[in-house]
This record gives C-alpha cells, sequence and structure tokens, in this order.
C-alpha cells in the first residue's frame, strides 16, 4: 500500500533524506503548474519550484503530521509565489484585503456540469492573465489543483467564506473579460 | 537526464553535500513559544491599558464630564487620554496579527476576531475595575521609582483637569452648596437655572458628587452637578464617610428650581 503524503514527511522528519524524493516526485509537476498559471512563467518554472522543495525540507520540522500534508506544501509554494512577485514587482501584493474583515455566507459551489467546466476551463486559458493576482489564485488553486475551499483558506491564510467569495468574483470577471474579448474579436 | 530527475537530484544531493540543512524541531518549538508569549504579553498589555484608561477617567472625574452637555462632552473629548487609547490600539492589532499565526485566527473574519477580542479585553478590565489594583499601584508608584510605571502614575493617577471638580457636598447653602474637595479645599459651587443635574434627584449634605464649572477664587460657577457612586470614588475621599442618598436622612436639600 502505497505511503501517505503525511508518513513520507514523518520519515523526512525522522532525517530519512531519500523520502523527500517521493514526496518531489508527488508534487513538482503540481508546484509547476501552480506556478505556471499563478506567476504566467512562460517557461517550465524549474529554479522556482527547486526553491520551495529546498524550503519544504529546511522547515520540514514545523510540519504537523496530524493534520494534511498538501495544504502546509502549498503555503510554503504561496510564499516563495508571492515573494517572487514582489521581487518583480510586476503586481501589487495587497496586505489589506476588506474581504477578510465582513463575514461571506458563500457556500462551496456544487461541482459543475461537464459543459460548465469545460466552458470555464475555456474562459480561464483564455483571460487568466488578465485576472488580478487575487483572484487568479483562488481560481487556479480550485479549479488546477482541485483543492477544496478549506484547504485554500489554509494555503492563503484567509477565511473559508472570502475564499467563496473571490472564486465567484473571479468567474465572473473571467466571464466578463472573455465576453469583452470575444465582442472585439467579432 | 528529464527536468523530473533533475530536480530531485539537484536537491537530493544539496542535501548529503550538506548545502541545505533542516531546521531543528526546537527553533519551531521557540518560535511558537515566543508567538504564545506574544499573546500573551498583548492581552495583559491590552487589559492592562484599558483598566489604566478607566481608572484615569474615574480618578480625573472625567468620567461622569459628557453627561453634562456639549461642553462636557467636548472637554471629555479634548482631556481624553489619547496616548493611552493609540497603545492600546497597538496592542490590540498585535494581538490580532499575532493570533492570525493560529488556524482559529486566520479563518475568522477580521471583524468577528476583533469583536472578540475587545469583548474579552473589556470583560478582563471590568474585573480589574471591580478590584483595587490600580489604587494599589498607585499608592506603591508614589514611593519607589520603577521606570514607565511611576511616571504613568504620577502623569496620569494625579491629573487635575480644568473645571473638573470631585468633593463632598459639606454644607447646603441658599445657591449652591460648599465642596470639599478631593484635595481637601472648600469650595463655594453656585447652582442656578442654567446647571444641568439630573432629574428627580435631590442633593444633600455628606453626598460625594462630581461638579463641572470655571472656578475663579474659590467659586465654581457649576454647568453641571452629578452625584457619584461612593464605591467607585472611595478610595479617593479618605476621611469621607460613606453616604447612600437613598438611605440617609436629607437634613437641607437642593433640587432644580430651588433657592
Amino acid at each position: 500500500m502505497e505511503m501517505s503524503d503525511e508518513e513520507v514527511a514523518e520519515r523526512v522528519q525522522r532525517g530519512e533524506t531519500d523520502a523527500l524524493g517521493i514526496l518531489i516526485d508527488r508534487y513538482e509537476a503540481k508546484l509547476k503548474r501552480y506556478a505556471k498559471k499563478f506567476l504566467l512563467f512562460e517557461d517550465d518554472a524549474t529554479d522556482m519550484v527547486q526553491d520551495v522543495f529546498i524550503k519544504i525540507y529546511t522547515n520540514i520540522q514545523s510540519f504537523d503530521s496530524s493534520k494534511r500534508f498538501s495544504p502546509w506544501i502549498y503555503r510554503i509554494a504561496h510564499n516563495a509565489y508571492i515573494n517572487e512577485i514582489k521581487r518583480r514587482g510586476k503586481a501589487p501584493v495587497s496586505f489589506f484585503d476588506p474581504d477578510t474583515i465582513f463575514p461571506h455566507p458563500v457556500a462551496e459551489e456544487k461541482t459543475d456540469s461537464v459543459a460548465q467546466e469545460n466552458e470555464l476551463k475555456k474562459m480561464m486559458q483564455h483571460s487568466l492573465t488578465q485576472l488580478s493576482i487575487k483572484y487568479r489564485e483562488p481560481l487556479v488553486l480550485h479549479f488546477y489543483e482541485d483543492m477544496s475551499y478549506k484547504d485554500i483558506s489554509e494555503v492563503l491564510r484567509i477565511p473559508t467564506s472570502t475564499v467563496g467569495v473571490r472564486i465567484k468574483r473571479g468567474k465572473e470577471k473571467l466571464e466578463a473579460l472573455y465576453r469583452k474579448t470575444i465582442r472585439e474579436y467579432e | 537526464m528529464n527536468n523530473k530527475h533533475k530536480v530531485k537530484d539537484i536537491i537530493l544531493d544539496k542535501i548529503k553535500h550538506g548545502e541545505v540543512a533542516m531546521r531543528p524541531r526546537w527553533y519551531f518549538v521557540l518560535k511558537s513559544i515566543l508567538v504564545v508569549s506574544g499573546i500573551i504579553i498583548g492581552a495583559i498589555g491590552l487589559v492592562y491599558t484599558l483598566s489604566f484608561i478607566l481608572f484615569f477617567l474615574r480618578q480625573s472625574g472625567l468620567f461622569f464630564v459628557p453627561l453634562i452637555g456639549f461642553r462636557g462632552l467636548a472637554t471629555f473629548i479634548i482631556s481624553s487620554p489619547w496616548l493611552l487609547i493609540l497603545v492600546a490600539c497597538v496592542f490590540l492589532v498585535a494581538l490580532e496579527l499575532l493570533v492570525r499565526q493560529y488556524s482559529f485566527g486566520y479563518r475568522t473574519p477580521l471583524l468577528y476576531m476583533l469583536f472578540g477580542i475587545i469583548s474579552i479585553s473589556f470583560l478582563g478590565t471590568y474585573g480589574i475595575a471591580k478590584t483595587t489594583m490600580h489604587d494599589r499601584l498607585q499608592a506603591f508608584s508614589e514611593n519607589t521609582n520603577v521606570p514607565i510605571f511611576s511616571p504613568l502614575y504620577k502623569e496620569y493617577g494625579k491629573r487635575e483637569l480644568p473645571n473638573i471638580h470631585m468633593g463632598t457636598i459639606v454644607e447646603i447653602t441658599d445657591d449652591g452648596f460648599i465642596l470639599e474637595t478631593i484635595r481637601n479645599e472648600q469650595l463655594h459651587v453656585h447652582v442656578s437655572e442654567q446647571t444641568r443635574f439630573p432629574r428627580n434627584i435631590t442633593f444633600t449634605e455628606k453626598q460625594f458628587v462630581g461638579v463641572f464649572g470655571e472656578r475663579t477664587g474659590d467659586t465654581i460657577v457649576a454647568e453641571g452637578v452629578r452625584p457619584l457612586r461612593d464605591d467607585m470614588w472611595r478610595h479617593i475621599k479618605p476621611g469621607h464617610e460613606s453616604t447612600n442618598t437613598q438611605t440617609k436622612p436629607e437634613v437641607r436639600g437642593i433640587r432644580r428650581g430651588m433657592k
């Protein structure tokens, strides 16, 4: 039976360095995809992901194996990517977000139909680059990385209801951008 | 060698050659201890500062002044300890940031978290206000010179604010009363039709009151008079008997319109 991520992480914590290789095998492609979609990297983001894995190894003792490993690793990647955005000075990163102040009663959306999902993926491929970081990141984590609102709230350290608001608004903005581009093209 | 193997091999190679080291567990334990200590210090600091503000409002008499019309409210705003309020805000923000290190902190909307912290702090402040902690600390600070602490009580604990006078009515006169202040001065308080005081209240001798009005020599032209609860000011009126207007017999009384 395959070991869980948490069990593998425990082995790394105990000093079994080679076990890190298993985590790299499991997460390298995911973190590269996350980097490419979130940071809009055109290359394969290898150096960036390499730095993330080094941070994961350095900080592995802070991982609580009673919790899930996936949000923890994405949290480290998120921090590294945000630092990269700041370093590049490409987009403003806000420390203050009014969405996190007030509670929002937004329930997690049910799975869309295949047609809706395909339509959304098409819109994301087309207009994701034009979306601000605030909306782009939860959309990437939810639709490309298949993360739940609760897991995204762990990664971004914001209330779950705020994740819902951002995904809802992100989808609306995405749709508006997509329709606008189609109209201009026609 | 493809990229996938490249990343894994490079990292494992760096670890084996000691170029990358794992931070020890105690580093993170220490970090957690520091955060928890910060939360405890922040919470104590916030409750202490809020209770000290309450203590200052009580000692200076600023507490009752907003009840006396617009001028009273203006005095309250101008004379409020803004520096202490700012310190309390700093503690509040620091506490909020530290609590956000934990999942229950960042998962809760900021407004709820602030409301929770403020509510708990006010409960703590209320608890301290029920004790004589600040009165004892003030008495202690008078004989000692502890940095920050002693100047704080010397600066705020004994501050006299203009137009605010507290004391005991020692005699009812034709146009008001004689007030023996907490600084053992006897002042003549002139009460007129313009003086504001609560409806249906009769001021009696031996009653502890707060007077808001300009002082000229030994006379105060009262803009407002308020009865003050004995238990709240018991420590700043030494030598004064505890009185209760409900049970003590009235010697001579002044009511609105009575001369």
